[in-house]
């Protein structure tokens, strides 16, 4: 035993190691050697003080925070990033097929501005621009909406691809300041009738607001209905 | 489908992002506050740590040991940060500790206290020692463990460890009155 090793072990040690028993080497050591003992002492006061201190805490509500905000922080380069790959991987495939855009028109509200229902309701322009059965909704909206509820009623003939049985559907989206888009695949469940338009109604609710719409659907491009027909082999 | 799929999977990736990194948060914040020493920034560098782990969220599923990635992630943004500031030197910090000092003695409890002086003293240390002090005195993980976060052999970090310990020592010393009356003391 020297000096130089209860130097190293006191260079790197733990409070809970500093716990020497009084009968052994390396105790007997420092015992008699004053520099090994002030060294001791020092390192012991060192990690005793560190020990005393709090560590700061994060409370339950603060950490969901953070979590959360990583999604608000994403959410422009996800909508992106599906937006270009439902084109590429989508657009070829499809055919004939129908897209509505829809504009929610938001543009006179600035971001800091509450969002009324008067607000919402001003000005909705909506544009019909068929080519995929994919309804591509536009939504412009002039500050983030989190959570923002969105719900879509569908007409007796049309019906969201692979949930032909809910006529209405309502889910919570995020919108970003801006323009957003979502794609939504649609089928028809039965033969149209010529006379009869299509139309899609809607609401987008946020915070005590809410902005109900309509949206006719072109039918021109839409597929044919094709009925089910059992086969036997 | 497919599209309607896609508009939940923003939502699923998300969940299954928090569900992962739930456990971590606290771990996290806690370095990043001895790193940053206020909890402002501390959540700012948590913060960024989650967007770019969120970002990298397929590697995320093959790392076997999460929270040395997590902590090594923390590192090298906190490094990064740190340079940033370094290269604004006219950024005034609203939470600088130089305010705090001018608080009168008696409104400090002892564990504030002791929180002014270590964070004082960690300002001091170079980056490698704050990160070893940091992750061993403070948050308890071993020198091997430090060595594969930081990428730096065992023995330059117990050189780290002993150094950034003797600085230490000097702050931690402090009593309340010399800590407000002169912030200057236990410089190098």
């Amino acid at each position: 035993m020297d000096c130089k090793t209860i130097e190293e072990f006191l260079y790197t040690c733990r409070l809970d190691e500093l716990d020497l028993p009084h009968d052994g080497v390396m105790m007997h050591y420092i015992k008699r050697c004053d520099k090994c003992q002030n060294s001791y002492n020092s390192v012991t006061q060192y990690l005793q003080t560190i020990d005393k201190i709090s560590p700061p805490q994060l409370t339950p509500t603060h950490a969901e925070y953070l979590l959360q905000s990583v999604q608000a922080a994403q959410q422009p380069q996800v909508s992106e990033t599906s937006t270009s790959w439902s084109w590429i991987a989508q657009g070829s495939a499809i055919a004939c097929s129908l897209a509505l855009v829809f504009i929610l028109g938001f543009f006179a509200q600035t971001p800091s501005s509450p969002l009324a229902p008067a607000n919402i309701n001003a000005g909705i322009a909506a544009q019909a621009e068929l080519d995929a059965s994919i309804i591509s909704l536009m939504i412009e909206v002039p500050a983030d909406m989190l959570q923002a509820n969105l719900t879509l009623e569908f007409p007796e003939q049309l019906r969201w691809q692979g949930l032909e049985e809910m006529q209405r559907i309502a889910w919570p989206v995020d919108l970003e300041k801006g323009v957003n888009v979502l794609e939504l695949p649609v089928t028809l469940t039965s033969q149209l009738d010529s006379e009869q338009p299509l139309i899609i109604t809607g609401s987008l609710e946020y915070q005590q607001s809410t902005k109900h719409f309509q949206l006719p659907v072109n039918t021109s491009s839409l597929p044919p209905y094709r009925q089910h027909i059992n086969t036997i082999i | 489908m497919k599209s309607f799929l896609k508009i939940f999977s923003r939502k699923t990736r998300q969940e299954k992002f928090s569900a992962m990194l739930r456990p971590h948060i606290g771990g996290l914040y806690k370095q990043a506050y001895h790193y940053t020493g206020n909890s402002f920034d501390a959540e700012d560098l948590v913060q960024d740590v989650l967007l770019k782990t969120f970002q990298k969220m397929q590697e995320l599923k093959k790392v076997k040991n999460l929270p040395a990635w997590l902590n090594r992630c923390m590192y090298y943004r906190f490094v990064d940060r740190h340079r940033a500031k370094q290269r604004q030197p006219d950024f005034e910090d609203i939470n600088n500790p130089e305010l705090e000092m001018q608080l009168p003695c008696e409104s400090l409890s002892e564990d504030h206290y002791f929180k002014l002086q270590l964070h004082r003293g960690l300002e001091k240390l170079s980056l490698q020692q704050r990160a070893v002090i940091n992750l061993h005195d403070l948050n308890g993980y071993s020198l091997p463990e430090i060595s594969i976060m930081m990428d730096v052999p065992v023995g330059t970090l117990k050189s780290h460890l002993h150094r950034g310990r003797k600085q230490l020592e000097k702050y931690l010393r402090l009593t309340p009155e010399m800590l407000a009356t002169n912030p200057a003391h236990g410089d190098r």
